[in-house]
């Protein structure tokens, strides 16, 4: 045992160092539009993992992840109104994010299968409506500018740099914390984890808070590197974004989400100077190929996933 | 910004060279040294796709064609123009992203902006960071008000200005007492509190503020609120499909036989309005769809204008699409706009870019081929232009002038301190 | 007084569409435990295909057969292309919503992003309570019935829903005794294409239409089909009528986003309090 852990360490520590000299030298060799690109990825990849962690670990199909992502970036823009720093204000952002993921996770936990699709698209819908409808809190759909003076563009890329890495860290150990087991146990296999006596509601309302916090950071870290808020971050298509990136770079992973946030994010770029109206049938097209070409394949591991759902036999 | 494609490689010096001497002749020696013979980049945001399209395609058609005549005609202090677009996809994240794209990548020393409020005010933060001149279409009081910064400088009326100069014309003309049925989201917020509060201190009445959501199907219970014996006119601050749907289901229950129907600009912007239930409805635009519609002394340069963005006489361009009278003249404006300060100037580059907006704060703006839209001027303390705006109406499935309502009309009380 | 009287019966006519909307929906997702996330795709298309039959072709009529046909048939391919994955019900729910990315897409690409419009087949109104009404609701309403009553006879009383709901119960045993599970799967996407392509057809005189109609619509009519109950038709209908009213009734007494934001509230507690109310298929579907 004691070999096995320090050797994981080891070659976590390569894997650290490698990643670390990669990222950290990333922005010499990039124009600076380019490192805008990236530092954005990455943010949407922090984004697409905290999704991840609630479909890929814990078999919850969510499409609410935009109501965290937009309370995170709105507690920034009242955090900074209200004059506190940055590092302050992204720890309060988890904060309400993660108590919003508390509050709706436990009233939603117990609805299953496609009803937790819509339920949790009507909960993303709600809130925008909400946010739409309350003008003087949220701007609306028009939004608020962000009362912050940028750093530079590299400065963000480094701070973004430093957020992913640690978030990256901490999903690493959680899923490799006992909860992360049990979370896995509950996927592939929800009646034996019940039987085993683990209290279902309790672990995946655990998921969901976290989650919501991850969601939350992603959206204040969006917020102060953009400079703007508006009730279109609430809009359930935001939802839809990091379900379609999780899937397409491979939903029970780490480091899936990120590769799926990155590559979209810039197909999503060049396709856009190329013809604008395309992006979305590609990636519909995509997805529809991820569903039904690689349901055991490439994608196996979204396929374990979702075990829990296939009915009755499933178990 | 330091990068924006000026390194000196050696073909592009020996290129400098030889501008520069024509150059020495002509534009004094400074420019022999940096800037020569490099393009001056014009960078366009535009809504290509999305739900605002319709806009994007004309704005975009617009600014080539202002680019195109400059160019044709010696280009800016004899440097040529280029033009760099991005598509916003009419939202503002990506807006935001594209503003980004323009100036980082694409080198944008000026950015001629979006339509969408949205997209404009996440774009603001963009302008200020870089230091790059900004000129919003988008019509949110806020562009130029408490969210403006110096950077900023809109040459369209804003919902504020068409508020202010509507409401009166509505209160003489048309009556005293309005329902009121608007889109329940910024645009429509903002515009129902401009123009309601404007008609209640002057002694008017409000009968029913109806609010709609965006994307309604079913306008009758909204439009049952209305109450035509209490009310003279159904003001109809709607967008788009919004706006069709209501037009249709106020013809259809009979509103329109008992109310005068007033639109704001975005209820026929860019819609066709030859159906029954447009007839007789009264709209705020400004500048003509046909050009019928133009004052006689700007008829001739409009003639030569719409020739070169490519709109018929009605208002129509390729495959009958129709124009977005209200805004798409602003693309051209802001091109001609900018050569004229930069050669009134001796603008050279970025560093030049205070004794630009210097010259753009209260500069008057004469109508003529540069300007097709008609006079006008940069209030200097908001940057907020004003200019001429026009009263039509739907007759015969056409929209036909009947007054014009001028600068001084719109202009309302800054609320912006820069 | 009379504006709740009109409130009443605008809802019921509305419902009524909406209600063959849902159908669709349920018929692909109660009798056969899927999830046609394109649903609402596919009645844009529906509605789209009517404004091309009115532009074009120059009659309107025409798209009440066209539409439900060509629909029909797109919802049969993509039957056929989600035959792999057509047991899980997570992965049918990501395919169609990426189908429902291309559709949307597609439309956009094709006919672009401006509102299109078709005009009441006829014109004549008659006054409901002080307010022109147009006959052609009526007749909308009267048509969806129609077909809702065809269609309930079709799945409670002949054999081939007898087979339908038979499959649904029990796949394994089904084909074991004989039954085309795969075809009657493909046949229930093609009855909801079909019913899609007509609600689209029928509604489409009666609003703006744009590529986002239909995912627009989409959550409301899953939320009408869940809280009636998967593969009830009248309950849906039901629930259909009484949310339109519903809706309609709190825009005219509620502001209006606030009016919206109540039915869904509604709709979602009364999902989440009693989530017996999503009836059998929560027996089946999660296997607890």
């Amino acid at each position: 045992m004691q070999t096995e852990a320090s050797w994981n360490l080891g070659k976590l520590l390569t894997v650290l160092v490698v990643v670390l000299t990669g990222f950290g030298v990333l922005p010499l060799f990039l124009g600076r539009f380019q490192v805008v690109l990236v530092t954005e990825a990455l943010i949407l990849g922090v984004y697409a993992l905290s999704f991840d962690l609630i479909f890929g670990y814990a078999g919850m199909l969510s499409f609410g992840q935009s109501i965290f992502f937009g309370v995170g970036a709105y507690t920034i823009l009242y955090s900074f109104k209200g004059g506190l720093g940055l590092a302050v204000s992204l720890l309060l952002a988890v904060f309400v994010a993660g108590i919003f993921g508390l509050l709706v996770g436990s009233a939603i936990v117990r609805i299953k299968g496609a009803k937790f699709f819509l339920v949790t698209l009507v909960g993303s819908i709600l809130f925008y409506l909400l946010a739409l409808d309350n003008r003087w809190l949220t701007g609306g759909s028009d939004g608020m500018v962000v009362p912050t003076v940028f750093p530079g563009l590299v400065e963000n890329y480094y701070l973004v740099l430093g957020v992913s890495l640690t978030t990256i860290l901490f999903a690493l150990i959680l899923v490799k914390s006992p909860l992360g087991l049990v979370l896995k146990m509950i996927r592939d296999n929800e009646r034996r984890a019940g039987l085993l006596g683990y209290s279902l509601k309790k672990y995946k309302v655990m998921t969901f808070t976290i989650g919501g916090g991850i969601a939350g950071l992603a959206g204040g870290l969006y917020a102060y590197t953009s400079g703007f808020v508006s009730a279109g971050f609430f809009h359930w298509t935001r939802s839809a974004d990091a379900v379609v990136w999780t899937i397409l770079g491979g939903a029970g992973t780490v480091v899936g989400p990120f590769v799926g946030a990155a590559l979209l994010t810039v197909v999503r770029d060049t396709l856009s100077a190329v013809m604008g109206n395309i992006y979305p049938v590609v990636v519909g097209a995509l997805l529809v190929l991820a569903v039904v070409v690689f349901p055991r394949g490439v994608f196996g591991l979204l396929e374990r996933a979702v075990g829990n759902w296939k009915g009755g036999s499933g178990g | 910004m330091k990068d924006s494609g000026t390194s000196l490689t050696r073909r592009s010096l020996l290129k400098g060279v030889m501008a520069g001497g024509l150059s020495l002749v002509a534009g004094g020696f400074s420019s022999f040294l940096g800037y020569s013979n490099s393009p001056i980049t014009i960078g366009l945001q535009a809504e290509l796709t999305g739900g605002l399209a319709t806009y994007g395609y004309w704005h975009l058609k617009s600014a080539r064609a202002a680019v195109k005549r400059i160019n044709a005609e010696g280009g800016i202090d004899g440097r040529k123009v280029r033009l760099v677009h991005e598509d916003t996809e009419t939202d503002p994240t990506t807006g935001s992203r594209k503003m980004k794209r323009l100036i980082l990548k694409k080198g944008a020393e000026f950015v001629i902006g979006s339509q969408h409020s949205g997209v404009c005010l996440a774009s603001l933060p963009v302008s200020r960071r870089f230091s790059v001149p900004y000129f919003p279409i988008g019509e949110a009081t806020e562009i130029t008000g408490s969210e403006g910064h110096e950077y900023v400088f809109r040459l369209n009326c804003s919902v504020e200005a068409h508020a202010e100069a509507g409401y009166r014309w509505i209160m003489e003309n048309l009556g005293t007492s309005w329902s009121v049925v608007y889109a329940d989201y910024a645009m429509g917020q903002s515009a129902v509190e401009e123009w309601g509060s404007r008609l209640e201190t002057r002694g008017g009445r409000i009968v029913g503020k109806i609010a709609v959501p965006q994307g309604t199907d079913d306008f009758g219970p909204y439009l049952q609120k209305v109450d035509p014996e209490q009310s003279d006119v159904l003001v109809i601050i709607l967008y788009g499909p919004d706006a069709l749907a209501c037009l249709r289901r106020s013809a259809e229950m009979g509103l329109s036989d008992e109310l005068a129907l007033f639109g704001n600009t975005g209820s026929v912007e860019a819609l066709d309005i030859n159906f029954s239930g447009a007839e007789g409805l009264w709209s705020i635009t400004n500048y003509p769809r046909r050009l019928k519609g133009t004052p006689d002394e700007l008829m001739s340069v409009n003639r030569d204008f719409r020739d070169m963005v490519g709109i018929n006489p009605w208002g129509r361009g390729p495959k009958g699409r129709i124009v977005d009278a209200s805004h798409f003249w602003v693309p051209w404006e802001v091109v001609n706009l900018l050569k004229e300060a930069i050669e009134a100037v001796g603008w050279e580059g970025n560093r030049d870019h205070s004794r630009l907006i210097e010259y753009l704060e209260g500069v008057n703006i004469p109508g003529s081929l540069d300007y097709p839209q008609g006079d006008k001027y940069i209030r200097g303390v908001d940057h907020q232009g004003f200019h001429s705006q026009y009263i039509q109406r739907v007759e015969g499935g056409k929209l036909e002038i009947e007054t014009e309502l001028p600068p001084e009309y719109s202009e309302y009380k800054p609320n912006a301190d820069q | 007084m009379s504006k709740l009287a009109f409130g009443l019966l605008n809802g019921v006519a509305w419902g009524t569409v909406l209600a063959l909307l849902s159908s669709g929906l349920n018929v692909v997702f109660g009798l056969m435990g899927t999830v046609n996330v394109a649903h609402g795709s596919l009645y844009m298309f529906g509605a789209y295909l009517a404004w091309i039959c009115f532009s074009f072709l120059d009659s309107f009529w025409l798209s009440l057969i066209v539409s439900p046909l060509t629909v029909g048939l797109v919802g049969v391919s993509i039957g056929l292309l989600l035959k792999p994955v057509r047991k899980d019900s997570i992965l049918t729910v990501l395919g169609t919503f990426g189908i429902t990315l291309v559709l949307q897409g597609s439309a956009l690409v094709l006919w672009g992003g401006t509102p299109r419009r078709v005009p009441l087949p006829f014109d004549s109104t008659f006054s409901l309570f002080g307010t022109g009404y147009s006959f052609y609701r009526i007749f909308v309403a009267l048509v969806s019935g129609l077909v809702l009553y065809c269609l309930w006879f079709l799945v409670e009383r002949t054999k081939f829903g007898l087979r339908l709901r038979a499959s649904r119960e029990d796949p394994e045993l089904s084909s074991a005794i004989g039954i085309p599970v795969f075809n009657l799967f493909l046949l229930g996407f093609a009855l909801g294409g079909a019913l899609a392509g007509l609600s689209g057809a029928l509604i489409a005189p009666l609003v703006s239409l744009t590529p986002g109609m239909g995912l627009r619509i989409f959550a409301i009519v899953f939320l009408i089909v869940i809280i009636g109950g998967l593969g009830k038709i009248w309950r849906s209908v039901v629930v259909a009528i009484y949310f339109s009213v519903f809706r309609g009734l709190a825009s005219v007494f509620l502001d209006s986003t606030k009016g919206l934001i109540l039915t869904f509230s509604l709709a979602l507690l009364v999902i989440l309090i009693n989530p017996r109310i999503l009836g059998r298929s929560s027996a089946n579907a999660n296997g607890s």
